[in-house]
């Protein structure tokens, strides 16, 4: 796009303007506020876009205040291979003219020619971009939108394209960092010497240049793909939304309803395989019913024929049997008869013999009798001699006694008398000892003492001075200590010196001699040795030691007499005392005289004629023969044994005890036999009698029974005589007779006819049949239960209804698959977009990075970097090794690097599809040192691209090598009035 | 033999399939298609008119089920009662005369007309002096001997006439598995040979057929196309029956629907020119539906183009969809697509990985496809 000339007319405080414009180049458009410099780009959008008629509000904004007047705004421009002259007239008579010059000449007007110049900017011109590449006075200082450039796409993807391998494609399966970093690099340099040399860059790749190839804008062709995606997919997680959301529930929906229409068919036709096989079943049941049925009537015809026979045979089975009773009934009477008369015969003979029998008891029972009293006598005779007997023995024991206890009495008296003439020798040899006070120890102490005070007197004479008196002449005398002596001569009188000497010689002197110290010690000593043994002597009883010994002799003397006394009388009480031996001898006298005093008391005969045993034993023994010979007659035997009794007892001598006692026990041996017999016999005689009692009643009870048996005979025979019995009986068994002849005959009659089998099959028949017959009718129950289902289900048209609902199941399926299809097809496309999309992005980044850097260099020195993001925006720029993000650098910075970017657009992009760089009163807050360098950077540029610089200060871009200046204002018809 | 024994003529069909569905027929031509077998016995009607038929004869499958709308039987009886000469209709599997039988259903037994006998017994029903029916109904869907075998046994050549009626498939027709239903030929042959049938009215097969040698024996097909393999379909059997035993049959056309498979190898712009032709030049296009088997590789262009055909056709014909099973087309994109296609940039090599794929991936090709339309509708 080129701008060649604009003219406004009546826009806004612009009366009349006409500014021409160089093919290439910077244009500065100089002029102060307010003087229209804005207005004029504005006019040129509202030129391009806005039709004749518009009454939009920047439209309306156009007019001139207060005047009504039309406002025009005409210009020339080229758009690739169209340059055309276009005008447009608002608000009075509006009118659009078209002039196209190129390629070919066309006039057109009205809508038509604002059509056309859509069409010329569609085909030719990256709008985006041209709303890019201006910075507008009154915008905001946003990094420039490159993203929905095509012609920047385009010519950042030659760029690095041409970095690759020379025609190869660019394979994203393929692409590696080392192949991008490579064609990084290379892209840059290319970028770099195409930007120095001027050289144009390659054609597009679509590009035979033809100009109605339509040029889509790779933006709006992603956004139509992803609605197409949205229209089957959900944004947020890629599910199925829309139309594909519908068709898949829609088939959901119809499998549903076409399972329950199949289930409703296949119902029906359960249901009617179901009738079919009841229906084959019923036949068959029918057939087992009649052939049971058959069965059934054919049996119970042939039962009819048997009942007959079989009445007869009953009928005769049951005369026999009453014949069989009647004739049993006949004999058995016959043979009661005879029972009867039998019986009466035993029982007479039992009678006889009971009677003889009780007379035989009778007669034994009396001499039983007589033979118990005789040893009753017996028994009695035998007691008495006992009792005698027993007197006998006692009369013998107590004499015998009492001679033994005064012989007791005799031994203790004479033991005691020993006794205590013993205990006097005891006595009288304890009182002699008694006298003696000593005993060895004080005879021992006696001794003791001597010797003690001889040492005494020894120790005292050896250690003491001495005092030898020797009388010179004569005997002298001399008292000392008061005790006259006379000395003889040459005698000496010697003393040891123990005490004070008082040596008197009368008349001439007293000598008193005083022993030293230790003689009154000694002294002391012999002194209390003398004591002891005075104590000693005084102790023991003796004068002396002599004595003393003496009196020990004697004492141990009367010692062993003492001893030998105190053994004797021990010997003689033999472990009892003195007194008790008194205590025994008087209990022994007084059992002595008791024992007297009893046998004295014996009755006298007892003691006169003891008896000898000679005369009690045949006494004893004559009474055997007494009671043997009575056996022949009672009465003797009992009345003979009563003189033998009397001479027995008094034979007894009491003095001879072992005597008395043999026959006692003679005796008591005879009275216990003769007891023991006369039991036995007693007993005896109490069964017989019980015998006979017993017989006797017998007797009397048979007799009875006899006479009743012999009553019931007459009896009975008064109604029927013997003889009719025995004719009864032979009538009887004729009838039998004939009864059996005639079951014979019945039972022949029903032959060989299984009856009892006959039944079970009959019994069998009418089961089946009755079986059968169920089975019938519950299979037509079945079969009537089916066919009322079918009536109401198969009359629903449930076929039709199935094959509704598989109609929809298919075209539903249908509609899935397409709308699925084309889901998967746009999100394909989608993603392979949004791949290459951010990979291409990638790869423009170095060489757009390539070219600002470039001409930043020329602004900011060598040593200045800069960052690009994937979008095509400053990330951040580094100088001097500091590194600044965009948004923190300053508004002059800002502003730089926004003009430095659109400058190195436009180098980049093809100069048939580039587009005027409009830089609307910039670089106010830049120093005019970097303002010279931005000039230069300006410079760089102009060559192939239209620049329009706008600039209220004169000389800002004078710098600018080869710039076009145009002074606004200055030119005739200038600005009538200033806007408000 | 018989004193007197008289020449009939009568329709031969079968397989009417009333109440049938079509799956692949969308909306309306479903009910237009339903219609239309309805008109098809109306037409053969028309046809027992104008031919003086003594009677119709249906060998089975009056009815696709026996499970159909009262709508369906009533509109069915009203044709049938509109018939000018008795109609006799023969139950076949699809309407066995089973327990749930359509020709007992109420609406039936009701409402049928005087002219239409349902030959439910089997054996003979007498139909002209001399001439009788001998009827081999199914009465099961799925019958375990052949169904003609009780009627053909104790048949004596006494002069009667005799027309056998019955469904199934002929034993010589699948050798391979005849299956315990299927039907003797041989049997048939026999009686024919003695004497003691004349005609063998065979129903079951949707397309017309003589079997054997005897000229005797036929299946009618289905008055009205029922499938895409129907090959002779859409006919009835106007048959003679002199009275002394000869006999001879026409094939009438009384079908007006057609299905049609076709098959093409498409490669370019003129085989899609030829195919839009020949679907133009369909007649009854309305009646007429197309299963196409398609098989070539198209370029993104001539895919459009090519779609735009079938869609314009589909509006026209009853119906017109791709055999799936045959069907084979490749999308690619070819030079002639990238003009129209964005080329450079990452768009460009967007397709260019997409045309790789196109070859192998029915996906990739639709995305293409997709890429064509948007660019084209973008460029507008």
């Amino acid at each position: 796009m080129r701008i060649h000339r604009l003219r406004l007319s009546n826009v806004k405080g612009v009366t009349d303007r006409e500014v021409a414009f160089p093919d290439h180049g910077v244009i500065v458009l100089e002029g102060p506020n307010e003087i229209g410099k804005t207005t004029m780009i504005e006019a040129l959008d509202v030129l391009l876009e806005e039709k004749d008629s518009s009454r939009k509000r920047h439209v309306l904004a156009l007019r001139p205040v207060g005047r009504d007047v039309p406002t025009t705004i005409e210009a020339e421009l080229s758009f690739g291979p169209y340059r055309f002259r276009y005008r447009k007239q608002w608000f009075r008579q509006p009118a659009t003219e078209l002039h196209v010059t190129a390629p070919r000449i066309e006039q057109l007007t009205g809508v038509a020619a604002h059509e056309r110049v859509g069409e010329i900017i569609a085909q030719t011109t990256d709008v985006p971009l041209w709303r890019a590449l201006r910075l507008m006075q009154a915008a905001p200082l946003a990094q420039v939108e490159l993203g929905g450039s095509a012609a920047l796409a385009a010519a950042l993807d030659a760029a690095a394209q041409a970095a690759l391998a020379d025609g190869s494609i660019l394979d994203l399966d393929h692409d590696t960092g080392l192949d991008q970093d490579q064609g990084a690099a290379d892209a840059s340099e290319r970028a770099e010497r195409r930007v120095a040399d001027r050289t144009r860059p390659p054609r597009d790749l679509s590009g035979d240049g033809d100009p109605g190839a339509p040029a889509v804008g790779p933006e709006s062709l992603i956004a139509a793909v992803e609605a197409e995606v949205a229209r089957y997919l959900t944004a947020a997680r890629g599910q199925p939304t829309g139309e594909y959301r519908a068709a898949l529930d829609a088939v959901t929906a119809a499998t549903t309803a076409a399972a329950a229409a199949e289930a409703a068919v296949a119902e029906v036709d359960a249901d009617v395989r179901a009738h079919e096989q009841v229906a084959e079943r019923a036949r068959d049941s029918a057939r087992v019913l009649a052939d049971a049925q058959d069965e059934l009537t054919d049996l119970e015809a042939r039962w009819v024929d048997v009942a007959a026979l079989e009445t007869e045979r009953a009928e005769a089975a049951g005369a026999a049997e009453a014949a069989d009773r009647d004739a049993a009934r006949a004999r058995e009477r016959c043979e009661e008869r005879a029972e009867l008369i039998a019986d009466i015969d035993t029982r007479t003979a039992t009678v006889q013999a009971h009677a003889e029998a009780v007379a035989e008891l009778a007669g034994e029972l009396r001499l039983d009798e007589l033979r118990l009293a005789d040893l009753a006598a017996q028994r009695q005779v035998a007691a008495t001699r006992v009792e005698l007997l027993t007197a006998a023995v006692r009369q013998a024991d107590l004499v015998d006694r009492a001679d033994r206890t005064a012989a007791q009495v005799t031994a203790m008296t004479e033991r005691l008398e020993r006794a205590a003439r013993a205990d006097i020798d005891r006595r009288e040899a304890a009182a002699e000892l008694a006298r003696y006070s000593l005993d060895e120890a004080a005879v021992r102490r006696v001794e003791r003492a001597v010797t003690g005070l001889d040492l005494a007197r020894s120790q005292c004479d050896a250690d003491s001075a001495r005092l030898t008196l020797r009388a010179l002449e004569g005997a002298q005398r001399v008292t000392i200590d008061g005790a006259e002596l006379t000395l003889d001569a040459g005698a000496d009188y010697e003393r040891s010196l123990t005490e004070t000497v008082q040596l008197v010689l009368p008349g001439q002197l007293t000598l008193t001699v005083h022993p030293e110290a230790g003689a009154a010690v000694r002294g002391e000593a012999v002194a209390q040795a003398q004591r002891e043994l005075d104590d000693a002597l005084a102790a023991a009883g003796a004068a002396d030691a002599v004595e003393a010994r003496a009196l020990l002799d004697q004492r141990t003397a009367a010692q062993h007499r003492a001893d030998r006394a105190a053994d004797r009388l021990d010997d003689l009480l033999a472990g009892t005392t003195l007194n008790r031996l008194r205590d025994d001898l008087a209990a022994a006298e007084a059992r002595l005289a008791a024992d007297r005093e009893a046998l004295a008391a014996l009755p006298r005969a007892d003691r006169a004629t003891p008896p000898g045993r000679a005369d009690i034993g045949p006494g004893v023994e004559g009474s055997e023969p007494g009671v043997e010979g009575s056996e022949p007659g009672a009465e003797p035997g009992i009345e003979g044994a009563e003189p033998g009794a009397e001479p027995g007892i008094e034979g007894a001598e009491p003095g001879d005890p072992a005597a008395a006692r043999e026959a006692l026990a003679a005796a008591t041996d005879d009275l216990a036999g003769s007891t023991a017999r006369h039991e036995a016999l007693r007993a005896a005689v109490e069964q017989a009698r019980t015998a006979h009692a017993r017989a006797d009643s017998l007797l009397v009870a048979t007799r009875r029974e006899l006479h009743a048996a012999r009553d019931r005979l007459e009896r009975l025979r008064g109604t029927d005589p013997d003889e009719s019995l025995t004719a009864a009986v032979e009538a009887v068994d004729a009838t039998r007779t004939a009864a059996r002849a005639r079951l014979a005959a019945a039972m022949a009659a029903l032959g060989h006819v299984e009856v009892t089998e006959l039944q079970l099959r009959l019994d069998a028949a009418r089961s089946a049949v009755a079986t059968a017959g169920d089975r019938v009718a519950d299979l037509r129950d079945q079969r009537l239960a089916i066919e009322a289902r079918l009536e109401q289900s198969g009359r629903q048209g449930r076929y039709e209804a199935f094959e509704a609902t598989r109609t929809d199941l298919d075209h539903a399926q249908r509609r899935l698959a397409s709308v699925e299809r084309r889901a998967e097809a746009a999100r394909l496309l989608h993603e392979t977009l949004q791949s290459h999309r951010a990979a291409a992005q990638r790869r423009y980044v170095a060489p757009f990075a390539d070219a600002v850097r470039r001409l930043g260099r020329v602004v900011y020195g060598p040593d200045l970097d800069i960052e690009v993001d994937d979008a095509l925006a400053i990330e951040a720029r580094i100088l001097g090794g500091e590194r600044i993000t965009y948004d923190a650098l300053s508004t002059g910075a800002k502003e730089q690097l926004a003009i430095l970017t659109r400058l190195a657009v436009a180098t980049l992009v093809d100069p048939d599809q580039g587009v005027p760089v409009v830089i609307d009163d910039a670089l106010g807050y830049t120093d005019p040192r970097r303002l010279r360098r931005m000039a230069a950077a300006f410079s760089l540029v102009g060559a192939d691209a239209q620049v329009l610089l706008l600039t209220c200060t004169p000389g800002r871009y004078d710098g600018i090598v080869g710039a076009h200046a145009r002074r606004l204002g200055d030119e005739p018809g200038g600005p009538t009035r200033v806007a408000g | 033999m018989a004193p007197s024994v008289t020449g009939v003529r009568f329709l031969h069909t079968s397989d009417w399939q009333l109440g049938m569905t079509r799956h692949f027929l969308q909306g309306e031509a479903q009910a237009r298609y339903a219609g239309a077998r309805l008109d098809a016995v109306r037409a053969l009607g028309a046809l027992a008119r104008d031919r003086r038929c003594d009677f119709v004869l249906v060998a089975g499958d009056v009815f696709d089920s026996n499970l159909l709308s009262s709508q369906t039987v009533r509109r069915t009886l009203d044709v049938l009662g509109a018939i000018e000469a008795p109609v006799y209709l023969l139950p076949g599997n699809h309407d066995a005369y089973n327990a749930a039988t359509i020709y007992r259903s109420p609406v039936f037994r009701r409402e049928c007309p005087p002219n239409v006998h349902v030959l439910a017994a089997t054996g003979g029903t007498p139909v002209a002096p001399g001439v009788e029916l001998l009827a081999a109904p199914l009465l099961s869907n799925a019958p375990l001997t052949d169904p003609t075998a009780e009627v053909l046994a104790d048949l004596a050549a006494d002069g009667t006439r005799r027309i056998l009626v019955g469904h199934g498939q002929i034993d010589v027709l699948a050798p391979e598995s005849p299956g315990p239903s299927a039907i003797r030929l041989a049997a048939l042959e026999a009686a024919i040979e003695a004497g003691s049938v004349h005609y063998v009215a065979l129903g079951d097969r949707h397309s017309r057929l003589s079997v054997g040698g005897t000229g005797r024996v036929h299946y009618s097909g289905s008055p009205e196309v029922t499938d895409f393999r129907d090959t002779a379909a859409g006919e009835v059997l106007v048959v003679d029956l002199a009275a002394d035993g000869s006999v001879s049959t026409e094939a009438v056309r009384v079908g007006r629907w057609r299905f049609l498979d076709w098959t093409h190898d498409i490669a370019n712009g003129d085989d899609i020119a030829t195919l839009d032709a020949e679907l133009a030049a369909v007649a009854d296009a309305d009646r007429t539906v197309v299963r196409h088997a398609l098989v070539g590789t198209l370029s993104l262009a001539d895919n459009a183009a090519l779609y735009d055909v079938l869609n314009r056709h589909a509006d026209r014909l009853a119906g017109c969809f791709p055999w799936d099973a045959y069907t084979d087309l490749v999308v690619c994109c070819g030079e002639d697509d990238l003009a129209a296609l964005p080329a450079g940039g990452y768009l460009g090599a967007a397709v260019a990985q997409r045309r790789r794929g196109a070859a192998a991936d029915a996906t990739a090709g639709d995305a293409l496809a997709l890429l064509y339309r948007l660019a084209r509708t973008e460029a507008r």
